[in-house]
């Protein structure tokens, strides 16, 4: 499980992050929600130590982050993580030279499924391309945890849509993952959990099955409840 | 320790081909210039010779032999060399700055592989002590061949000797070249400290922006301050401490500017770096 | 490791290239310039405690110091970094010092006419000042430390010169001690004008007691005056008299220079007096190179087939009987020959064609003791027009 601990963040003058807590679970996707630049993307970079926090603790499977922690838990944020005048298979050989974790077979059959060819050098890639590389990047790795910031934005509908499938398949199944978004409409029916974030803090966390089961309520709905207070 | 070995030679790979054409340009510069340094000089002693009417042994007598500092302080010879050291100097600071910027995340990456973070540091340090000493070793590996091509162009009378020792009268080649082995680590040594420093300022800046660049010079200025202060020490007491006291203090300064450089960035690497 | 293989070819070529270049400088230790010396005649128990401080220059500007002495020379080129940074390259006199008395020598300067040495002291002095008023003159402060060298102990004090005490710069050049009293000689400097002075300090007391000017040049313009003290620069033992002379040149209109006579004084340390000698028309164009030696003035007049020394005792007061060394020698434009007396004896160093002749006579008896010949023993290393310098010879025995 993944821990976060009443997180505070300054940034400049703007206190970012107000006292963040929520927890995301192996096996679970756990989407976090909220409209721009509420601190969802700086939460998940927090959690990766790829930000400094200011107070607060976060810990992955009880411990907090080492180099260790690499191997268990990935991060695949908006950008590509890789250098642009690589080619794809190139790609793949830095992340097998450096993750034991790194499952080639794995990539392969991603690539595939994706259609890409791995002699395509990432600089040329559509956009939509090259989010799909980068999922490849995290997917491939066996850990525990998946981080995604903004998978779906700015990607076409075919390329959308091959994406989540992979959502539903083995791929997924007995990861943690935490995914970002603003378009809850996309993957609402792909998701377990849901934090809801405003202004540096979490508004509401709930199971989005119990409350659609108990109170015949979508994630939307829950939404404007929130926003409206 | 093995990570360390894969992202030096990343990096390695990454310069290569740029390199490459760095040295090719340093070659072909400087033969260029012993073959224009000697035709020029042999076509103005040949003028000479025909005017005054004089024979070689004359010629000799009155304004000697040819002197290999026509090559080595040509431009030829030179503009590669400031080029390169310029280079040099560029890449210290963008072989950081250029994993934030452009449409490269790739610290991203760095920064979660799993490995001590401090090891892209020490990678990229050796990195930049390759190229240098790379270059250096050029240079010397050049000089013989140079020697030949000049020696192919003038005539044996006019031809003079050529030693290591009195190479130049520019002193800075004293300080690139020294005389002994000891000396030599000793100079690079602190050329490693200073890229070192460089180092840790660049992460200060890039860990705190824009009041980072404040932190940054002042750390900088520190390590400096620290690393001569048994100098200024010496000169304050009017030379109260001999010339070794005042070296293993400097040794021992060092290690501590070094050692900090170090301890701050993997600091700085672990817990306060932004992407 | 095939992905390698640009790492590693850099990495070897770097470390074998480095390698090889710093192997073959260490080696080139073959480049060195020896130096022994060849015993010809007479008693080779001569050199056997003496060290020859010199330098040599081969071609282009730099002096190379080092230190002949009967088992070769030490080697500068092979020197590493280390032995520079250890022995650097003070006279012998000082590293002697420096070693024996290292927390006495610190901060000084080394100049030996600021020491003073016997059986059971070594004391030195210095006159400070902050060396901010050049022009109008600064103030100054004599500091004397005396180190007992049996114990150890060291001590200090200050005295303040008095106010109307105002120069530019002093430079001390002896010091005499007996009875409690410390004088120094000392040169000094305002706007031009040089003065010779012998400070008397009370030890005891510490106070200033007396200070007497011997010598007094004013600046005239368009001339050019000095003092020139011919004392054994290297002497820190008392030595009783001072001999020195006063030189002048007036520049002509045509810009030449013409030399007026000098005078050469003689003051005596232990009566405070001043004598002024008159030096035999013949002699007077050796008089820069008198030499004082105890209670005699010597004046060397070198020839082709020798040296003649002319004496001239001072308590008696009279010239006497002139020594003779005769030796072979070459008269030599380039080098001035190196002639030093110490301890009653006499050391010649002259150039000749294959060497340096180098001569030992007894100063009391006329007696030739030794005869040899400096060389340099790889000759392939110096070029032919190479130059050797002796700064001085210390019996290293005291």
């Amino acid at each position: 499980m993944i821990e976060v601990k009443n997180v505070m963040k300054k940034y400049g003058r703007k206190q970012v992050l107000k006292g963040l807590s929520f927890t995301a679970e192996k096996g679970e996707i756990t989407c976090l929600i909220g409209i721009n630049g509420v601190g969802k993307t700086t939460i998940m970079k927090a959690i990766m130590a790829l930000t400094p926090i200011n107070s607060g603790e976060i810990l992955i499977d009880g411990e907090k982050i080492r180099k260790e922690s690499f191997e268990k838990v990935t991060f695949i944020p908006d950008t590509i993580t890789m250098l642009p005048q690589m080619k794809i298979c190139d790609a793949f050989a830095f992340m097998a030279d450096f993750y034991k974790n790194w499952d080639p077979k794995r990539a392969e059959e991603l690539l595939q499924f994706f259609k890409l060819d791995p002699t395509e050098r990432i600089a040329n890639l559509s956009k939509g391309n090259m989010a799909k590389v980068n999922m490849i990047l995290g997917l491939a790795l066996n850990v525990d945890y998946l981080l995604m910031d903004e998978p779906f934005s700015g990607i076409d509908i075919f390329s959308r849509e091959q994406i989540a499938e992979v959502f539903t398949s083995h791929l997924i199944e007995d990861r943690g993952v935490i995914i970002t978004t603003h378009e809850i409409s996309d993957i609402e029916h792909l998701i377990d959990r849901a934090v809801i974030i405003d202004n540096g803090e979490v508004l509401k966390e709930f199971s989005v099955e119990e409350v659609r089961e108990k109170e015949g309520k979508s994630v939307v709905d829950v939404m404007r409840e929130v926003y409206r207070r | 320790m093995k990570n360390f070995f894969k992202l030096l030679n990343f990096e390695v790979n990454r310069f290569f081909k740029l390199y490459l054409t760095l040295i090719g340009l340093i070659i072909v510069s400087q033969f260029i210039g012993a073959i224009v340094e000697s035709k020029v000089y042999m076509d103005r002693t040949d003028q000479e010779m025909y005017k005054n009417q004089l024979s070689m042994s004359q010629y000799i007598e009155r304004h000697g032999v040819f002197s290999f500092n026509y090559v080595f302080e040509s431009e030829w010879f030179l503009l590669p060399i400031f080029f390169s050291i310029a280079m040099l100097m560029i890449y210290v600071f963008f072989i950081w700055y250029r994993d934030w910027f452009g449409k490269n995340t790739f610290i991203y990456r760095l920064l979660m592989l799993p490995t001590e973070r401090i090891t892209i540091y020490f990678a990229k340090l050796t990195t930049i002590m390759f190229l240098v000493l790379g270059l250096v070793t050029l240079q010397i590996l050049l000089i013989p061949i140079e020697i030949q091509i000049v020696n192919s162009i003038i005539p044996t009378d006019f031809q003079s000797n050529f030693s290591f020792y009195h190479f130049s009268s520019f002193e800075i080649w004293g300080w690139m070249y020294p005389n002994t082995f000891t000396e030599f680590i000793l100079i690079y040594g602190v050329g490693l400290i200073f890229v070192a420093v460089l180092f840790t300022a660049i992460l200060i800046e890039r860990s705190y922006g824009l009041k980072g660049i404040l932190f940054a010079i002042v750390y900088g200025m520190v390590s400096f301050g620290v690393f001569f202060a048994p100098i200024l020490l010496n000169e304050l007491s009017s030379g109260y401490f001999y010339s070794l006291e005042v070296f293993l203090m400097l040794l021992v300064m060092s290690f501590i500017v070094l050692g900090s450089a170090i301890w701050i960035a993997n600091h700085l690497l672990k817990y306060k770096i932004r992407v | 490791m095939k992905k390698y293989w640009k790492t590693i070819l850099i990495s070897l070529i770097i470390v074998t290239t480095i390698g090889s270049y710093y192997i073959q400088q260490a080696m080139a230790s073959k480049k060195d310039v020896s130096f022994k010396i060849e015993t010809t005649n007479g008693d080779k128990g001569e050199i056997d405690n003496l060290i020859l401080q010199a330098s040599y220059q081969n071609g282009g500007n730099i002096y190379h110091w080092l230190q002949i002495s009967k088992d070769g020379s030490t080697n500068q080129i092979s020197r590493t970094f280390f032995r520079d940074l250890v022995e650097a390259h003070e006279p012998l006199m000082f590293q002697k010092y420096i070693q024996e008395y290292r927390n006495f020598m610190r901060g000084k300067v080394l100049n030996p006419g600021q020491y003073f040495e016997d059986e059971d002291r070594l004391i030195y002095t210095t006159f400070q000042s902050n060396g901010r008023n050049k022009g109008l003159g600064n103030l100054f402060t004599l500091q004397i430390d005396t180190l007992d060298k049996k114990t150890n102990d060291s001590s200090s004090f200050e005295i303040n010169m008095p106010d109307q005490v105002r120069y530019d710069w002093i430079n001390e050049r002896d010091i005499y001690i007996e009875n409690g009293k410390i004088k120094i000689l000392a040169t000094s400097y305002l706007n031009g004008e040089e003065e010779l002075h012998i400070y008397t300090v009370d030890e005891n007391k510490k106070e200033l007691e007396h200070d007497l000017i011997l010598a007094k040049l004013e600046s005239e313009e368009r001339a050019q005056t000095s003092i020139n003290i011919l004392n054994d620069y290297n002497k820190v033992q008392n030595e009783n008299y001072i001999l020195y002379m006063v030189e002048k040149y007036k520049y002509l209109d045509d810009g030449e220079r013409e030399t007026i006579p000098s005078k050469m004084y003689l003051y005596n340390y232990l009566n405070n007096e001043v004598k002024e000698l008159t030096i035999p028309a013949e002699l007077k164009p050796y008089m820069k190179y008198m030499i004082l030696h105890g209670t005699d003035i010597f004046i060397p007049v070198h020839s082709a087939i020798g040296l003649e020394l002319k004496r001239y005792n001072i308590e008696k007061n009279q010239w006497e009987e002139h020594l003779s060394f005769k030796y072979p020698s070459i008269a030599n434009d380039e080098e001035a020959p190196f002639l030093q007396i110490t301890d009653d004896k006499l050391y010649l160093v002259s150039r000749v064609s294959d060497g340096h002749f180098f001569f030992i006579g007894d100063v009391r008896t006329g007696e030739s003791l030794y005869e040899g010949k400096i060389i340099n023993e790889n000759k392939e290393n110096l070029n032919a027009d190479y130059s050797l310098m002796i700064e001085q010879i210390y019996n290293n025995m005291n």
